[in-house]
């Protein structure tokens, strides 16, 4: 599977949502996994591939900002990802190494990226974020007999 | 002079910047005057000459937001408002969210002032709603 297609204007905040408030570091649409950068603490689009840095997600990004704009982003709780995303109920989603992407948890299967928790899907086209960078890389799946 | 062409990206918030939070009950870009809707309590786009209430600015936008998501916006302070302004004019709500010098007040507008240009790419946000209808 590919990682979710995400319709900016369908992503809304649930009622049980925690929130962190900070400053985008680059362009940020709704509904994208975020790190925030450990040395000029902007909030950039996080990415499970391209370092241990950028694969600790911090949150998803709950309206769209330009660099230097601010940016509300969702760390925990229920969010509607929508009708185009349609996560499937049950299903374990991770950080994609698509940067803010987020992908189901078959897709990295291929190993060599940093794994990282999004949250699981449920009714309602949503995710309970369960926001986790582990901070180790995949390993391969074997597929030899 | 006609409204002032805004690019969302370029638009950020001094360091004295005021906020305010609420949510978007419609399309925001950065850079668009907003006012809040008594009813749903929401933001959206405002506009000198849809009505007097549509003419109520509460702030600038500060980000992109759909309707249902949070949204930021800047009630004072200096704003780098993502287009060329004019050095000390006065700056006014446009029709459907633009920002205009206090030049282009029309008839059917209702009077509210944004703030002043402080450089060719700033305002000092002094918002006032007048409710005065220009006749």
């Amino acid at each position: 599977m590919a990682d979710l297609s995400i319709t900016a204007s369908q992503v809304i905040a649930g009622s049980d949502a925690i929130f962190f408030d900070g400053v985008a570091g680059a362009t940020v649409t709704a509904g994208q996994p975020v790190y925030q950068d450990s040395v000029d603490t902007l909030l950039k689009l996080a990415d499970a591939n391209l370092s241990l840095a950028t694969a600790n997600a911090k949150g998803i990004a709950l309206h769209g900002a330009s660099a230097s704009q601010p940016l509300r982003i969702q760390v925990a709780g229920t969010i509607t990802m929508g009708a185009a995303a349609a996560p499937v109920v049950g299903k374990l989603y991770k950080l994609s190494i698509t940067a803010g992407g987020i992908t189901p948890i078959e897709d990295t299967s291929a190993g060599g990226q940093y794994d990282t928790n999004i949250g699981v899907g449920a009714a309602l086209n949503t995710i309970k974020l369960d926001i986790f960078p582990s901070g180790q890389i995949v390993p391969a799946f074997d597929t030899s007999p | 002079m006609a409204e002032i062409s805004q690019t969302p990206a370029s638009v950020i918030p001094g360091s004295d910047a005021i906020y305010a939070r609420g949510i978007a009950g419609g399309t925001v870009t950065a850079g668009a005057p907003v006012y809040l809707d008594e009813t749903t309590q929401r933001y959206l786009v405002a506009d000198a000459n849809a009505s007097l209430s549509t003419a109520e600015v509460k702030g600038i936008a500060l980000g992109a937001a759909s309707a249902g998501q949070p949204l930021r916006i800047q009630v004072a302070g200096t704003i780098t408002i993502g287009g060329t302004v004019v050095l000390s004019t006065i700056y006014i709500l446009g029709a459907a969210g633009g920002i205009a010098p206090a030049s282009d007040l029309a008839s059917g507008w209702f009077t509210t002032i944004l703030g002043v240009a402080t450089s060719a790419t700033q305002l000092r946000l002094c918002i006032f709603a007048s409710r005065a209808l220009k006749a």
